[in-house]
C-alpha cells in the first residue's frame, strides 16, 4: 500500500516538474543570444541613419490586424547580447511563448507613438536589471529597424496606471515584474522607457 | 503513525507553496455591494463599455444587459443623462473602454502580470517525488 503511495508520490511529482519545466522552457527560449554576424548586421544598418521620423498623427492609425500570438517582431538589446521574439498581446497565454507587445488604444506598433513590451521576469526579462540609461533597444518590426535610446528606468506598484499611456513621441516601454526572482509574489513592475533614436 | 505526521506536514507545505504562488489573482474585481449608489454601478458600467456579453466583473448576473439591480428604464435615463452632456464626455469614454477596469477615464491600462509560477510548481513536484521516495525507501527497510 504505501509503495504503491509512494510510486504515486514520485510519478505525480515528476509529471509536474516536467510539465512546469517544458512551460518554463518555451518562454525562455524565445530570448536568444545575438551572434556576432547578427550584431554586424544591426550596427550596420544603423550606419545609414535617417533622422527621427515626424511622428505621423497617432489618431489616425488604427492597430494592424495582426493574429493574438503571432510572432510579429524581434527585440535585440545589445548591452546584454539578447534577442528576443515578440508576440502580438500581452495575455497570459501569449505571455508563456516569450515578449508580448501590448494592445491598446493606448499603445501602438512601433515608431508611431507608445509601444509596449511585456515579458515575463523568470523567463525572457531575467536580465532586465543590467540594462542602464543610454543604452539601445532595437526593435526589428515590418522589415524596418528602430533603435530606441534608454532615457528613464524605474520601478513601480503593480496597479500603477500610470506608465501604459498614450505618448505623444515614438516611446518603448519594457515592463517585467520585480523584484526578479523565481518564487514568490510580484508586487512591483521593473519599467524600462527609451525614446526613438532612428529609422533604418 | 510518525511518518503520517511527516507526509500530512509535506502535504500542507506544499499546498502553502501554491497558495503563495497563486495568491496574485485578480484583486480588483468589483461586486454590486462595493458601490455606494445605483448611480455609481451605472457609471461604472457605462464608461467601460460592459454589456451582456462583455461583463468581466460578472455585475450582470441574469444576463440582461443591466448590471445588478438596476431597471431597464433606469438605465436608459441613466444613458440619456450622459449623453446629453456633450461631445467632450463621449470621446473620454471611448478611450477607458479598453480592457481598462477603472472608473476613471485618463487612466492608463494596467500593467501585464509578468510572473509564472513556473519555479513554486516544479519546486511543489520535487516535493511530492522526495515525499514518494521516503516512502518506497521506508517500505524497503521495513521488508529487510
Amino acid at each position: 500500500m504505501k509503495k504503491w503511495l509512494g510510486f504515486l508520490l514520485i510519478l505525480t511529482g515528476t509529471i509536474i516538474i516536467v510539465y512546469q519545466y517544458l512551460e518554463w522552457n518555451t518562454g525562455r527560449t524565445s530570448a536568444e543570444k545575438v551572434s556576432q554576424e547578427e550584431m554586424e548586421k544591426y550596427e550596420a544598418r544603423k550606419k545609414t541613419v535617417d533622422p527621427p521620423p515626424i511622428p505621423e498623427n497617432a489618431e489616425t492609425i488604427s492597430l494592424p490586424d495582426h493574429e493574438l500570438g503571432e510572432k510579429v517582431a524581434t527585440l535585440v538589446i545589445p548591452r546584454i547580447e539578447q534577442k528576443y521574439s515578440v508576440y502580438w498581446g500581452t495575455n497570459e497565454e501569449v505571455l508563456k511563448q516569450g515578449v508580448g507587445m501590448f494592445i491598446s488604444k493606448s499603445t501602438t506598433v512601433p515608431g508611431i507613438a507608445h509601444t509596449v513590451l511585456s515579458g515575463h521576469r523568470d523567463t525572457v526579462f531575467v536580465r532586465l536589471g543590467e540594462l542602464e540609461d543610454g543604452d539601445e533597444l532595437i526593435i526589428e518590426y515590418d522589415s524596418k529597424i528602430y533603435t530606441y535610446t534608454i532615457r528613464k528606468i524605474w520601478i513601480t506598484d503593480e496597479n500603477d496606471r500610470t506608465v501604459i499611456v498614450p505618448k505623444d513621441q515614438p516611446t518603448l516601454t519594457l515592463t517585467t515584474c520585480y523584484p526578479f526572482t523565481y518564487f514568490g509574489n510580484a508586487t512591483e513592475r521593473y519599467i524600462v522607457q527609451g525614446m526613438l533614436k532612428s529609422v533604418n | 503513525m510518525e511518518m503520517k505526521k511527516i507526509l500530512s506536514s509535506a502535504i500542507a507545505g506544499g499546498f502553502l507553496l501554491i497558495g503563495t504562488s497563486t495568491m496574485a489573482a485578480p484583486d480588483d474585481d468589483r461586486d454590486c455591494g462595493e458601490f455606494a449608489n445605483h448611480g455609481e454601478v451605472m457609471q461604472f458600467w457605462y464608461e467601460n463599455g460592459y454589456s451582456a456579453e462583455n461583463d468581466p466583473h460578472d455585475l450582470d448576473r441574469d444576463n440582461d444587459g443591466l448590471p445588478c439591480e438596476i431597471s431597464s428604464s433606469q438605465y436608459k435615463d441613466f444613458v440619456a443623462s450622459q449623453e446629453g452632456n456633450g461631445g467632450d464626455d463621449t470621446t473620454e469614454t471611448e478611450e477607458s473602454t479598453t480592457e481598462a477596469d477603472e472608473t476613471v477615464a485618463q487612466e492608463g491600462e494596467e500593467l501585464p502580470d509578468t510572473a509564472t509560477n513556473s519555479a513554486s510548481m516544479m519546486g511543489l513536484g520535487a516535493v511530492f517525488a522526495a515525499m514518494g521516495a521516503y516512502l518506497m525507501i521506508r517500505k524497503k527497510d521495513e521488508n529487510a
